[in-house]
């Protein structure tokens, strides 16, 4: 199964993480993947009523939620792209 | 030794630091002794020893010789010579610390 | 029989250049070793170093260096310091000897290049004695821990840390093989001698020296301070090299030169000297913050020298600025999370009280880094220790080599800045460290990070067991540890605290 190495920032995580991800996994599939190793370890979940998102990093943060259901190969992610992973 | 701060900091300090103990005492001595113009600041943390002045610091060999009461080559001064603000010149007879700019 | 003066004979006894015959210059002073900058022969001729010595000097002075050191060592020895030491300060000492000890011995042979390779014939006859130097510490620093090699299996390291692929150690071997291995005579002088020595070694060797000699390791403390009395000497080389560059138009290549060393050599150290002197002395023991040695010693006093040789601080004295209030508590979370991937015991240190010192030297502390202990104090305190440890890989920057952290709990400031370079996506901690790459991305390109080997197939397979055994970790000795048992969280258990509720 083709899978693809992302890095992630966590909302207040202060580390950034390399996370393997599946092309089949949605956005939500995503988030809990980049969420699993910091959240409880390290950090907390930014605000635990709302989903976890998941957006390309830009420089400006002026990227756009991508939809929840959307999969890794629509979403067209490459080795070590950047993504937020955070609350709206 | 005493130690002495002056309010704000000048940016034109210049001076040695030494290792604590029997000739940085004398260094320190011997430097009042050298500098008597300037208004020198010594700040002691136990390892080592910040001596400085505005613009600079002289230290002489004769003077060391005097307070040690014995034979002493500049270059010994190297052993407790641990750093120094500003930039440096040696010479046989002294060691000078000083800064070409004023700021 | 009377010496004569030394300044009577010292300028006829450095003036050895002479003009080759059998070879062209180019030859005898190849310029990717010598001096890339293209400035003539006679220029370098005037090379007056400020900080002169003669052989006869040079050996009577270290030889006293050298009784002094090794007679303190045999007379503490007797006290079985070592024996009784705080488990967290045998840590510092276990990074600091696998750290600098081969590192010493690479400096040797830096100052061998210039020795051999510098067109100025003073600063061969400098170069010599800060050969000579670097030789001495690497072997006192790999005898001092060699005895405690006994004590512990840890301190093996000392000898072995540069023969490993541990993750610290390629950062360190990054960094200086980028500043001192890798570069001609002149830039080698620049890096090494001016932005390195001149500039960050003393918060190391006479900052950390202070706090030694509060935990009653006066070996220690004397070691460090006999080694910089050699820098403080040979670092002098590094003036009159960029006084004769200004001089001869190359001033931009000598501060590009110093910008990039002060801010590789700032990223390793931060974590060798700040981490322990603001969370592994006991807080009894402190002397002072590691930004208020950072500010005696860097911000005050290089940045002073940096202006009087004619130069300017580095382009990104700002973000330099708000690293020291950083990158160190960054790191010294990472590495404690980490903690089975490093060859010393770390120490969490974080009772109630070395919370407020740290709130009181670094205001918003709590708020940012805080949050993280936070976590890890309510999983001790909660019986799931297991959940302190890490799981999963940090992404890691492809210049320092180390994880790419930033203040997290209330801000989200950790960021991975990339570069696309030749089809290769490449990862920076900073700014400062992707520019740095772009300054030569030739030089930088080819480099995997502990990651990159994760997915080129180097370390195979790819688990977690196997990493550790890449790097070192249960193979040299055992991995880190928490080097207090965790017994650090029992400050909590006191009534009022602000995690006891």
């Amino acid at each position: 199964m083709a899978s693809v190495a992302l890095l992630s920032r966590l909302q207040f995580d202060a580390h950034t993480r390399v996370i393997d991800v599946d092309a089949k996994f949605t956005m939500d599939q995503v988030a809990a993947a980049c969420a699993a190793p910091a959240v409880g370890y390290q950090t907390t979940h930014p605000d635990p009523s709302k989903p976890l998102r998941v957006r390309r990093t830009t420089d400006d943060d002026s990227g756009i939620a991508l939809p929840r259901a959307m999969t890794v190969a629509a979403a067209g992610f490459t080795h070590f792209e950047c993504v937020d992973v955070y609350v709206e | 030794m005493t130690a002495s701060k002056p309010a704000t900091r000048s940016k034109n300090m210049a001076g040695p630091l030494l290792r604590g103990g029997e000739i940085a005492v004398a260094a320190c001595e011997a430097i009042q002794e050298d500098n008597p113009e300037k208004q020198v600041v010594i700040e002691d943390h136990r390892t080592y020893v910040r001596v400085e002045a505005e613009g600079g610091l002289i230290i002489r060999r004769k003077t060391m010789e005097e307070i040690l009461g014995r034979p002493f080559r500049m270059q010994e001064l190297e052993v407790n010579l641990t750093g120094f603000s500003g930039q440096i010149e040696t010479d046989e007879n002294y060691m000078r610390w000083y800064l070409k700019l004023d700021l | 029989m009377a010496l004569l003066d030394r300044s009577r004979w010292y300028d006829i006894a450095r003036s050895t250049n002479w003009t080759p015959s059998y070879v062209a210059e180019s030859e005898l002073f190849p310029p990717d070793q010598s001096d890339p900058y293209g400035i003539p022969t006679a220029e370098w001729e005037t090379f007056d170093e400020p900080y002169k010595v003669s052989y006869r000097e040079y050996v009577n002075v270290q030889r006293e260096k050298d009784a002094g050191a090794y007679s303190v060592k045999a007379a503490l020895m007797r006290s079985q310091y070592y024996e009784n030491a705080d488990p967290a300060y045998l840590s510092l000492l276990k990074m600091h000897y696998g750290a600098i000890a081969l590192s010493e011995y690479a400096a040797c042979q830096s100052d061998a290049r210039m020795t051999r390779f510098s067109k100025a014939p003073s600063m061969r006859n400098m170069a010599t004695f800060g050969m000579l130097d670097e030789l001495r510490h690497g072997q006192i620093q790999l005898y001092f821990p060699h005895q405690l090699v006994t004590l512990d299996r840890q301190f093996d390291w000392a000898h072995e840390a540069h023969h490993t692929r541990n993750w610290a150690t390629l950062a360190g071997r990054h960094a200086l093989d980028d500043v001192m291995m890798t570069r001609d005579a002149m830039t080698t002088s620049l890096m090494l001698n001016f932005a390195f020595e001149t500039g960050l070694t003393n918060v190391q060797m006479i900052g950390l020296s202070a706090d030694a000699a509060n935990m009653g390791d006066f070996t220690f403390a004397n070691l460090i301070t006999s080694i910089q009395s050699d820098e403080a000497r040979h670092a002098q080389i590094g003036t009159p090299v960029i006084e004769i560059m200004i001089r001869n138009g190359k001033k931009a290549e000598a501060q590009q030169a110093i910008d990039v060393a002060f801010w590789r050599i700032w990223r390793v150290f931060a974590l060798l000297t700040g981490i322990p002197m603001d969370y592994w002395f006991p807080l009894e023991k402190r002397d002072r913050s590691f930004k208020e040695y950072m500010h005696e010693f860097v911000i005050t006093q290089f940045e002073r020298q940096l202006l009087d040789v004619g130069l300017q601080r580095p382009w990104y004295w700002e973000q330099f600025l708000d690293d020291i209030e950083t990158h160190h508590h960054c790191q010294q979370a990472g590495i404690w999370s980490w903690r089975n991937t490093v060859w010393w015991n770390p120490t969490g240190g974080l009772g109630p009280d070395e919370r407020d010192w740290l709130e009181q030297k670094y205001p918003g502390w709590n708020a940012t880094h805080g949050k993280y202990w936070d976590v890890i104090i309510d999983n001790l305190r909660n019986g799931r220790p297991e959940k302190t440890e890490a799981v999963g890989m940090p992404a890691i920057c492809n210049m320092c080599q180390i994880p790419i952290s930033n203040k997290g709990g209330t801000q989200w400031k950790a960021r991975i800045y990339q570069r696309e370079h030749e089809g290769r996506r490449y990862n920076f901690c900073t700014p400062v460290c992707r520019w740095v790459f772009d300054t030569e991305p030739k030089r930088y390109k080819d480099w995997n990070t502990i990651v990159d080997r994760l997915y080129n197939g180097e370390i195979n397979p790819p688990t977690a067991e196997n990493i550790l055994r890449y790097m070192g970790s249960g193979v040299v000795s055992e991995g880190g540890r928490d080097a207090h048992g965790y017994d650090w969280v029992k400050g909590y258990d006191r009534p009022g605290t602000e995690a006891a509720e």
